[in-house]
């Protein structure tokens, strides 16, 4: 009796927590966590899955500021800001980061970890019971979520390479790996695993004129023009670990050939074209729309106001506007003084690429010294963002229709020795743009292999410039220690004004002028009142010595006298003063990252 | 001995004696016998009012004004008296009928100490009879100790339990660790079991006051039987209860006092700093910053009238201006503080009842900080029967917490302690500094400054948690010595923080110069369910005690997180947090998306404990336990959790019973494995979160993305497991007037959950991994001494004090690499990794350069045709680590070049020394002479260093001009005399003769030895004075005791740390300890209370 009496206490508590066994009590769900299996079951979390690859392309670590904005500096159009320091994005810019500085190290992390979540995703998409017996729209669905991983992981893998050569590569997911210390994957099997995995998306990925999504998201033809732009670079040169010397990679034409190829298909498919329109390109960018042409065929979508889905151009680098104004910029990134005098005069181009203007405390618009002017493809007044924002919502042209263009005729040119009609043809396109309504200044271009050649490099110089491809062009042509000593050489000529800047004026002479930033980037340069001395033309001010003295009522702006020894070769001024040629070329890793890895060693001189 | 018996009991034993030999003959064959007497005090004055009673029964009675009583009762019945302040009596009647008695006062530490009981899990034992190792405070050792936290009142007070408050600010959170703590990168908090209960972060949420009792368990033969969670230690708190059978007492305890900063860091005076900014501007000859000197502090030589108008006065100016000193400003508050305690307690013969009422007001020195806390605690015990017993516990705390702090854990950029002290000594007055409350772009992660005062006003922070707890216990005493136990506890616990940055803060700046604010509430709800069945059993000299269990813990949490932003600057941070609608995103930009997570434990456990003694010497002790746990993957759920003591008591032995030098003798020794569960839960698998950080922008807003955080996932993921060997020795001599206990110990941990570091190429930075080692060794030693005891003067000391060696003999997959190290950032400034996790070294490790003082003038090479130095070859340069890669110049910071490779680089870098003290401990000394009592309570630690990184930031010049350094830099290296910068070695020398610092270096934070401080300390912690009123002089009120005091906590400090305070710890991870970084600074605190019964 007494011992039923226990048993019916003890029932009255177990009936208070109804529970079938202990294993059923322990096997409580998180419902704000979901496993692999649960990701993938469905179109839509699947799709959320790949959001969060497509994640780590933006944000302050990946191309919203430091892989696009830090990294790519300093070559012969633009610098960093600011005095050298080893530990941050001087120190990048000028070739002598420290393996302690910090800016190596997340946007590193963010592009393994992109790696992770893209392989998981391709594991796990052709796991899925939608993929394997869902309906035809569904699998078709998860085909292109499929292709788009591939493509991003090769975007990643791209990105770790060209800053930092061989590194590991793992193509499953790390829980999957028997170890995950890994040595470093000479990065042409990377390159060639990237190819094979692109062509294999883009059997998956639509067209642009068959998706319905805007140039955030990746199409075909952003698929192949990433993997023509691998293909150069598999073909091109890179600084090899032994012997440390840059070397070009083997068998160069089987790659011009994919080059050649992929940028045909997308020439012929015809669904993005050169927007007439050179400005138009980049105020797009601005507003979250696509160009008329849509010329941007993947622009790195950036939004949110946060460091991890928004981006900091406009507000970084960009044209200047003083913290004072209505808009806050800071102008991090300035142009080599003598990267102006690379365009014609005529060259559209110029006055959007280098902003030679800046905003004042009053909202005026004023000229910068020669060493200060901006890269101008991106202005934080061509936004809705007033105040002192940071994240402008600003969108990174990854790849554009021009860059197609000349990666084809370059491609040609290398394939057949000498360049065909469609190469001449796809240069002049890109030339004639810029050129529009003065074609007559535009220049012939060169039918011979090396002559073709050069014109692209500097063509290319000009096209896009400030969009994070110059130092990585001349790197894969071998020609960065050429240019840089190239461009110390003009610095120095500049400064004394001989040889081709002779005329170059030491000042400038304005006003400050109403801004209306509704107006085009020469128009608004144009805007300012400059002096102009009696007989000239306004463009040619550039280009004629000035007055000894400042003509009443104007202030006067430094401008070939900017250009100091100091700012040539000072230890902390100094334009790319630690490169050197078969060792700066790559970044050295983080301390941390080689400290956490024992198989993976620096090399290269670091 | 006789006479005085233990004044706590255990239900369990009053029942069984009850039931063994009472209740069945009471009343009936019994003659009843008339026993009269008179009581008295110790001094031989009748007692008034004491309760006589014959145990187990309902015949009482209490003495008249003579003190004399008269009562019939069994003839061999047992007398309990009682008096409250006075020890308990039980006198056995034996047939007599004049029973007189002598109260003796009642007096903690004395004696009793012999006879307590202790609760060691799931039931109590007899102190005598503990075989495992168990530090005890009771309630009225805390009793003589005002203090507002729990925490605070049980610092230093047992060995072997170290208490440290990171940082001086209103209801900071207290770091306990028992014996140093196993784990390396995860909480090294102990578990608290509140009356049968668990409660996380139980010191912070309970009245010192409403404390009967606590009771750490610090071996793993003890916490064993807690499984899962024992592995830190369990702390086991009794709160207080009515009494049966007695009268209504009323307890008053209320105090007033005011807090004051402690201690303040000397900075240098306006004008040593302007000099000193001086020296910046034109150290380097570039023409725009020696104009801009100009325009900011003005010309440095006067200017007459004649030259420019007005006047400029020169620097000399800076001599007299009006000095700010901001750290009076903002923590030079006297903080008041009200405490108030309202105790009423009482009981039947069936029933016993205690409420206890508790409300804290509490200022902070800082502006916009302090403290509330109101609470309400009511606790019953009836008995439905002899057989069936059920109590209930209800608690309800509300605390609030108001105040920033001076710094977030996780952020540089919210230091507020920076601005206190970088910002400029004195008033706007001229245009220095424009801007300087401005965000700077170039650098916006590194130091920025905002007029602290300013800055204080602008950001908010209101942390309000409320806390409930419910417990009901059922005893039902089923047969003779077999009694079942139920506890079912429910604790919920809400926490509401809102924060706000108004206009000029970090956050503010970065989001359209518009106000954020930021809310998040938290729950967590935990069902804690333990049925126990207890068998108790003597035959002849065996005694036994079996203990079965069975318990249930089930967690469940969720969190809201939302950030607001572009708040209108017009809103106060009242408003905003009643109005987040009032947010307007200017266009183009959109509000994060408010974020929910769910959180879920269960534990489901069975455990034993069978416990034998063998004719009062020898006692054995074993336990198992059996834990499943929802943190870890199907095929590792459950584990097994033994453990086994002994003890041996030599006092009984022949050899020693009759010792007059040996009071008691006991020989421990315990052997015991527990666990660890405290890892996030679901690592087991790949597990996907949503958020909106990880999402992408389809051309305008935001997709939400999903995707696995940065740790990977480990299947195989299972127990930590803590094998502990424990050995002590309690004793107590010479007519117990010294006792005490030893103990020695070794913990092993070994499968150590450790957050492990992987290499980051697998696109996480993190995996928990089992394999990591570690181990503790140990000494303790508490003693307690009775120096002088008589009827007017006592004196009672205790004394504790110990020692632990932490040492890790594993660090999982990176042992097996073959690297025995890692490195670990503190996070006080960005990408600094200035602590060492290392195999065969104790966690906590400083790593950094070893400060060699500063390059002299004979270290280089003079080259007279420009000025210019060169260091001579051989002499390392320090440039690339501490200058910021320039070449160093004379006055410039030194380091050792460790490897005499000429070249001082990361290869230079070593071990600094750890935070872990050689021994720490405390003393308590209590007087107590007629009605006057005193005690002085004493905490100290020694061989702990304390990196000091205030120091290191505010002695460098960083990458910012502008801003002030300690007073100590006023003494640097000098390259100017007066306006004139000094180029020649001779004068130079001569300039330099009296000075001792380097010049203040620019380049990145690094950690160099300068910054590595003895912490070692003796504090003061506590002087009370107290007076008690004689109960004579009081009885006309109705008052049975006053007792009015006052208090100095904190009162002195005795060490050779110069930051604020040695005991500091901000970083709040067990692998970076003792960093001094922004910490709240620490406050002395006076009051007067009074204690008053009715």
């Amino acid at each position: 009796m007494k011992l039923n009496r226990l048993i019916s206490i003890l029932s009255c508590l177990l009936i208070f927590f109804t529970f079938t066994s202990c294993d059923d009590f322990l096997d409580a769900e998180n419902i704000s966590n979901s496993n692999e299996e649960q990701q993938f079951d469905s179109t839509a979390d699947t799709f959320t899955a790949l959001i969060g690859v497509y994640n780590q392309v933006i944000g302050d670590d990946g191309y919203g500021q430091r892989l696009n904005l830090y990294y790519p500096q300093s070559a012969d159009d633009f610098k960093t800001s600011g005095d050298f320091n080893c530990n941050d994005r001087r120190g990048l810019s000028t070739y002598g980061a420290c393996t302690s500085n910090p800016d190596l190290n997340k946007p590193f992390l963010k592009l393994y970890s992109g790696i992770e979540r893209a392989n998981l995703v391709i594991k796990n998409i052709p796991l899925s019971p939608v993929f394997q017996s869902g309906s035809a729209a569904d699998k078709q669905l998860m085909n292109r979520y499929l292709g788009e991983a591939y493509t991003l992981r090769a975007q990643f893998y791209y990105d770790l390479i060209k800053n930092w050569g061989d590194v590991p590569m793992q193509l499953v997911p790390s829980s999957d790996l028997e170890t995950v210390y890994l040595p470093k994957t000479d990065r042409d099997v990377i390159y060639e695993q990237m190819i094979a995995d692109l062509a294999t998306a883009s059997a998956l990925v639509p067209w642009r004129s068959e998706a319905s999504v805007g140039n955030t998201r990746i199409t075909k033809a952003a698929v192949k023009g990433l993997r023509a732009r691998i293909a150069l670079a598999r073909a091109g040169y890179s600084l090899r670990r032994d012997p440390r010397i840059m070397a070009r990679g083997s068998n160069p034409q089987v790659y011009y050939k994919i080059a050649y190829d992929e940028c045909k298909d997308i020439m012929t498919k015809g669904d993005h074209a050169l927007n007439s329109n050179f400005e138009a390109v980049f105020r797009a960018l601005h507003d979250n729309t696509e160009d008329a042409a849509h010329e941007v065929i993947f622009a790195v979508g950036a939004f949110g106001g946060n460091a991890a889905t928004d981006s900091k151009i406009g507000y970084y680098n960009g044209m200047r506007h003083d913290d004072a104004s209505n808009w806050k910029s800071s102008g991090g990134i300035n142009a080599i003084a003598t990267y102006f005098y690379e365009f014609g005069k005529f060259d559209v181009r110029r006055d959007l690429t280098v902003a030679s203007m800046q905003i004042n405390a009053t909202n005026q618009a004023i000229l910068s010294t020669g060493v200060l002017c901006t890269d101008g493809k991106f202005r934080k007044s061509w936004t809705n963002v007033t105040g002192t924002a940071q994240n402008l919502a600003i969108d990174w042209p990854m790849i554009r229709y021009s860059d197609i263009l000349l990666m084809f005729a370059e491609a040609d040119n290398e394939i057949n020795g000498a360049p065909s009609a469609d190469a001449v043809n796809a240069v002049k396109a890109v030339r004639e743009r810029a050129y529009a309504g003065n074609l007559g200044q535009a220049g012939t271009i060169p039918t011979d292999k090396t002559g073709f050649f050069n014109y692209i490099v500097h063509e290319r110089l000009l096209e896009f410039g400030g969009e994070g491809m110059r130092k990585y062009d001349l790197i894969r042509w071998n020609l960065l220690a050429t240019k840089i000593a190239e461009t110390r050489q003009k610095l120095s000529q500049f400064r004394e004004g001989t040889g081709p800047y002779a005329n170059v004026p030491t000042v400038l002479y304005y006003k400050e002028s109403p801004y209306d930033k509704t107006k085009t980037a020469q128009a608004a340069l144009n805007a300012i009142d400059i002096y102009v001395p009696a007989g000239l033309s306004r463009a040619d001010v550039y280009y004629t010595p000035a007055l000894g003295s400042a003509p009443t009522g104007y202030k006067s702006v430094s401008w070939r006298v900017a250009v100091t020894l100091q700012y040539i070769s000072d230890p902390a001024k100094g334009y790319a003063q630690y490169f050197e040629a078969n060792r700066k070329e790559l970044f050295p890793i983080y301390d941390d990252i080689i400290l956490s890895n024992y198989n993976l060693k620096q090399d290269y001189g670091y | 001995m006789s006479g005085l018996k233990l004044g706590i009991q255990s239900a369990f034993i009053k029942t069984t004696i009850a039931s063994v030999f009472l209740l069945p003959a009471f009343g009936l064959a019994q003659e009843l016998i008339k026993v009269s007497g008179k009581v008295t005090s110790d001094q031989s004055k009748p007692l008034q009012g004491v309760e006589v009673k014959v145990r187990d029964s309902k015949f009482s009675t209490v003495t008249n004004q003579a003190g004399v009583y008269e009562l019939n009762v069994p003839k061999n019945a047992t007398l309990v008296i009682r008096s409250k302040g006075f020890e308990e009596q039980e006198i056995e009647v034996n047939g007599r009928t004049v029973i007189n008695v002598g109260m003796a006062k009642f007096d903690s530490g004395k004696e009793k100490n012999i006879d307590e009981v202790v609760l060691v899990g799931y039931t109590t034992v007899s102190k005598k009879d503990v075989t495992n190792s168990i530090s005890s405070v009771k309630g009225e050792q805390l009793a003589d100790m005002p203090v507002n936290s729990a925490a605070e009142a049980i610092q230093g007070r047992m060995a072997g339990v170290q208490v440290t408050f990171g940082e001086g600010s209103p209801g900071a959170d207290p770091e306990i660790k028992v014996r140093g703590g196993t784990s390396i990168t995860q909480d090294n908090a102990p578990l608290y079991i509140v009356d049968g209960i668990q409660m996380d972060n139980a010191l912070s949420l309970i009245s010192p006051k409403e404390i009967e009792s606590i009771e750490v368990l610090k071996d793993a033969s003890s916490t064993s039987i807690y499984g899962a969670r024992g592995a830190n230690g369990v702390v086991l708190i009794t709160t207080k209860s009515g009494r049966k059978n007695t009268k209504t007492t009323v307890n008053y305890n209320g105090y007033t006092g005011v807090r004051t900063i402690a201690k303040t860091l000397d900075v240098m005076s306006p004008y040593d700093f302007v000099q000193y900014q001086y020296e910046l501007y034109n150290r380097d000859g570039y023409q725009d910053l020696i104009d801009k000197f100009i325009s900011l502090y003005g010309p440095y030589n006067p200017v007459p009238a004649t030259l420019t108008t007005p006047a400029q006065p020169g620097i000399e100016q800076y001599r007299t201006i009006q000095r700010r000193d901001w750290q009076e400003e903002v923590f030079g508050k006297e903080a008041f503080n009200f405490t108030h305690n309202l105790n009423i307690s009482g009981g039947t013969a069936t029933s016993a009842f205690t409420l206890s009422l508790n409300h804290v007001e509490e200022d902070g020195i800082m502006i916009n900080s302090g403290y509330k806390r109101n609470m309400a605690n009511f606790k019953y015990d009836f008995d439905i029967s002899k057989k069936l017993k059920v109590g209930l516990t209800a608690r309800y705390s509300q605390t609030f917490i108001n105040g920033a702090g001076t710094a977030t854990a996780g952020s540089q950029g919210t230091n507020r302690l920076r601005n206190v002290i970088r910002y400029r000594p004195f008033e706007n007055g001229i245009s220095a500094g424009t801007g300087s409350d401005e965000f700077a772009t170039d650098d916006f992660a590194a130091t920025n400054l905002v007029n602290p005062v300013l800055l204080s006003n602008n950001e908010i922070k209101y942390n309000n948690t409320d806390n409930l707890f419910l417990n009901g216990v059922i005893t039902y005493n089923i047969i003779k010595d077999l009694t079942f136990k139920s506890v079912i506890g429910y604790v919920q616990n809400d926490q509401e923080i809102q924060q706000f940055s108004g206009p000029k803060t970090y956050l503010s700046r970065i989001n359209a110069d518009m106000s954020v604010a930021q809310l998040t509430n938290n729950q967590t709800r935990r069902i804690t369910n333990t049925n126990t069945l207890n068998y108790k059993k003597k035959i002849g000299d065996h005694k036994m005690d079996f203990l079965l269990g069975q318990e249930i813990v089930q967690t469940d949490g969720d969190k809201l997180d939302m950030t607001i932003r572009y708040l209108p600057v017009s809103l106060s941070a009242a408003q905003a947090f009643a109005n987040i609608q009032l947010a307007m995103p200017p266009a183009g930009m959109i509000q994060d998306a408010p974020a929910t997570t769910t959180f879920v434990g269960r534990l489901a456990s069975f455990f034993a404990r069978a416990n034998y003694i063998y004719n009062n010497k020898y006692i054995a002790t074993v336990s198992v336990r059996r834990d499943g746990s929802n943190s870890f993957g199907p095929t590792n759920r459950w584990a097994n959790f033994p453990s086994a003591s002994l003890a041996w008591k030599i006092g009984e032995e022949n050899f020693l019973k009759d010792s007059r030098m040996v009071n008691d003798l006991k020989l421990r020794l315990g052997y015991g494995q527990s666990g660890n569960d405290r890892i996030a839960a679901f690592i087991y698998d790949t597990f996907y979160n949503p958020s909106s950080q990880f999402g992408y922008t389809g051309g305008t807003g935001i997709i939400t993305g999903s995707a696995p955080g940065n740790i990977q996932a480990n299947p195989n993921i299972k127990w930590e497991a803590t094998v502990s060997k424990n050995v002590g020795i309690d004793f107590s001599l010479f007519s117990n007037k010294l006792y005490g206990s030893v103990d020695g110990y070794i913990t092993d941990t070994k499968d150590l959950l450790l957050l492990a570091k992987i290499p980051q190429t697998s696109g996480y930075e993190f995996q928990y991994q089992n394999s990591g080692k570690t181990q503790n060794k140990g000494l303790e030693l508490t003693l307690g001494a009775i120096i002088v005891g008589n009827e007017n003067f006592t004196w009672k000391t205790d004394f504790n004090v110990a020692a632990n060696k932490n040492t890790i003999k594993s660090l999982g997959s990176l042992t097996q690499s073959g690297t025995d190290y890692y490195l670990v950032p503190s996070g006080w400034v960005n990408n600094l990794f200035d602590f060492k996790v290392q195999i065969n070294q104790p966690v906590g490790m400083f790593y950094g350069y070893v400060t060699e003082g500063r390059y002299e003038i004979s270290d280089f090479d003079f080259n007279t045709s420009n000025n210019t130095y060169k260091l001579k070859a051989g002499v390392a340069s320090s440039g690339s680590v501490a200058l910021g890669n320039r070449a160093p110049q004379p006055g410039d910071l030194k380091l050792r070049d460790l490897n005499n490779d000429g070249i001082i680089d990361t290869k230079d870098q070593t071990d600094l020394g750890n935070a872990q003290p050689k021994f720490y401990g405390g003393f308590n000394q209590t007087f107590k002479y007629k009605n006057f009592d005193m005690s002085l309570f004493f905490n100290f630690s020694v061989g702990n260093k304390v990196y000091n990184a205030n120091k290191l930031e505010f002695t460098t010049k960083y990458q910012y001009t502008d801003q002030n350094m300690l007073a100590e830099m006023a003494d640097r290296w000098k390259w100017f005399d007066g306006d004139l910068k000094v180029t020649d070695p001779t004068a130079l020398a001569a300039l330099n003769a009296n000075t001792t610092m380097w010049t203040p270096t620019g380049g990145n934070y690094f950690l160099h030895s300068y910054s590595i401080e003895d912490g070692s300390f003796l504090r003061l912690n506590n002087v009370t004075i107290g007076y008690s009123i004689t109960k004579d002089a009081l009885k006309a009120l109705g008052i049975s005791n006053l007792r009015l005091y006052a208090t100095a906590n904190n009162v002195f400090t005795i060490t050779g740390y110069s930051g604020y305070d040695p005991e500091v710890s901000t970083r709040k991870s067990t692998l970076t300890p003792a960093v001094d970084y922004a910490a709240f600074p620490r406050s002395r605190f006076f009051l007067t209370g009074v204690d008053i019964t009715f």
